[in-house]
């Protein structure tokens, strides 16, 4: 699923031989809650059943219920928080992930 | 289900079909499952599959939901046990919220169909195990009639003094009884003992099965009370069959609009069809 990943050059300190950020696009009809899961998935190399279950950070069915959401309010929303040792923030559109590290926090 | 949050501890399982799935599928796989293997048998149930790359899509996705969504989830509510580190599902201890599900499970899927439909307060519907607690339940419905006893037995056996007895004191309080058969006997035995009730004669398939388990007895008091009872095979020794009924009260019961709409018009037209019925006879 790395198809439509880009990985940016925004390496963080540390980790030169390794991408440690990545933008994942969230396809027509895909959930944002497995957008999240992909997207960490392709950024650390992890099968995503090796990751911990999303549900332990947040209801995936809350995240969908709000991002999903066609409320023109909702447009600009964005979520953020700590999963798989990193940083996400979602969106409508994209994931945004960030592996966090002791100099980056 | 995207938007669907569940109240603070309870996961909703009868009327949120993959929740259903899932537990009924992990109940049937008795031990353990590999989520790998629940995902399969999920998708393979669910779809007719035609391209492979079609399913490894969808298992993909299964797999993904489930992990990170529905099995957490469904631990939490004590239905099933997860292992996210091992990935292995098994059958949760037993938990109230479990216990009312299983007895969701013997309802028929037009039920639970019904179910959606109706107000959450009118949907209880009850399992009664043995012939004693059928007779009970029978006799009940019979005294708490006003208006009208609706009832459909396949044979004498079924229907005792005593149940005759309660039928007979509703005739006197003023109460249409109907009683239905495909079976003379019992058509004869209410022509004697309940001369003013009206006798059908079912044409229904689904009240005439030969084979077993059958219908064995139908009561409705004023069409918002129902008792549905299914025989077991008579066995050799003698004893009773085994039976098991629904039963629902409330107009807008599932199983009471169920039973309703497929007795359909009959219920309406009962005079129509019993003079009919009776002119025949005295011919």
């Amino acid at each position: 699923m790395t198809d439509h990943a880009d990985r940016d050059d925004r390496s963080a300190p540390g980790l030169s031989a390794r991408e440690s950020a990545l933008t994942y696009r969230i396809d027509d009809g895909e959930p944002p809650s497995e957008a999240v899961v992909r997207a960490i998935a392709s950024l650390t190399n992890t099968p995503v059943l090796d990751l911990e279950p999303l549900y332990e950070v947040v209801d995936p069915n809350h995240l969908d219920g709000v991002l999903g959401s066609d409320a023109p309010g909702v447009e600009e929303a964005t979520v953020t928080i700590a999963f798989g040792g990193c940083r996400v923030t979602v969106t409508r559109d994209e994931v945004r992930v960030q592996v966090r590290t002791p100099e980056a926090d | 289900m995207g938007s669907e949050v569940p109240d603070e501890g309870r996961v909703p399982v009868a009327g949120d079909s993959p929740h259903r799935a899932i537990v009924a599928a992990v109940r049937d796989a008795d031990g353990s499952l590999h989520v790998e293997e629940l995902a399969d048998r999920l998708v393979r149930r669910d779809t007719i599959l035609v391209e492979t790359a079609e399913y490894e899509d969808e298992f993909d996705r299964a797999k993904l939901e489930l992990h990170h969504n529905h099995l957490p989830k469904l631990a939490d509510a004590g239905l099933v046990e997860y292992d996210s580190e091992a990935n292995v599902v098994t059958d949760g201890t037993p938990s109230a919220s479990a216990v009312d599900w299983e007895g969701a499970r013997d309802i028929p899927a037009l039920v639970t169909e019904l179910r959606s439909a109706v107000e959450p307060d009118a949907d209880e519907i009850g399992i009664l195990e043995g012939r004693e607690a059928v007779i009970e339940y029978g006799r009940r419905l019979a005294d708490e009639a006003e208006e009208e006893l609706f009832c459909m037995y396949v044979d004498t056996d079924l229907l005792e003094e005593e149940c005759l007895r309660r039928a007979r004191n509703a005739i006197d309080r003023g109460v249409d009884m109907c009683m239905g058969s495909g079976n003379p006997a019992v058509r004869e035995l209410t022509r004697e003992e309940l001369p003013e009730a009206t006798i059908w004669e079912p044409q229904l398939d689904w009240l005439n099965r030969p084979t077993y388990p059958r219908v064995g007895r139908l009561v409705i008091a004023d069409r918002r009370q129902v008792m549905l009872a299914v025989l077991e095979e008579p066995t050799d020794d003698g004893a009773y069959p085994a039976e098991t009924a629904v039963v629902g009260e409330g107009e807008d019961n599932p199983l009471v609009v169920l039973v309703r709409e497929l007795l359909g018009a009959r219920l309406d037209h009962l005079d129509y069809q019993s003079t009919d019925f009776r002119s025949e006879l005295s011919t």
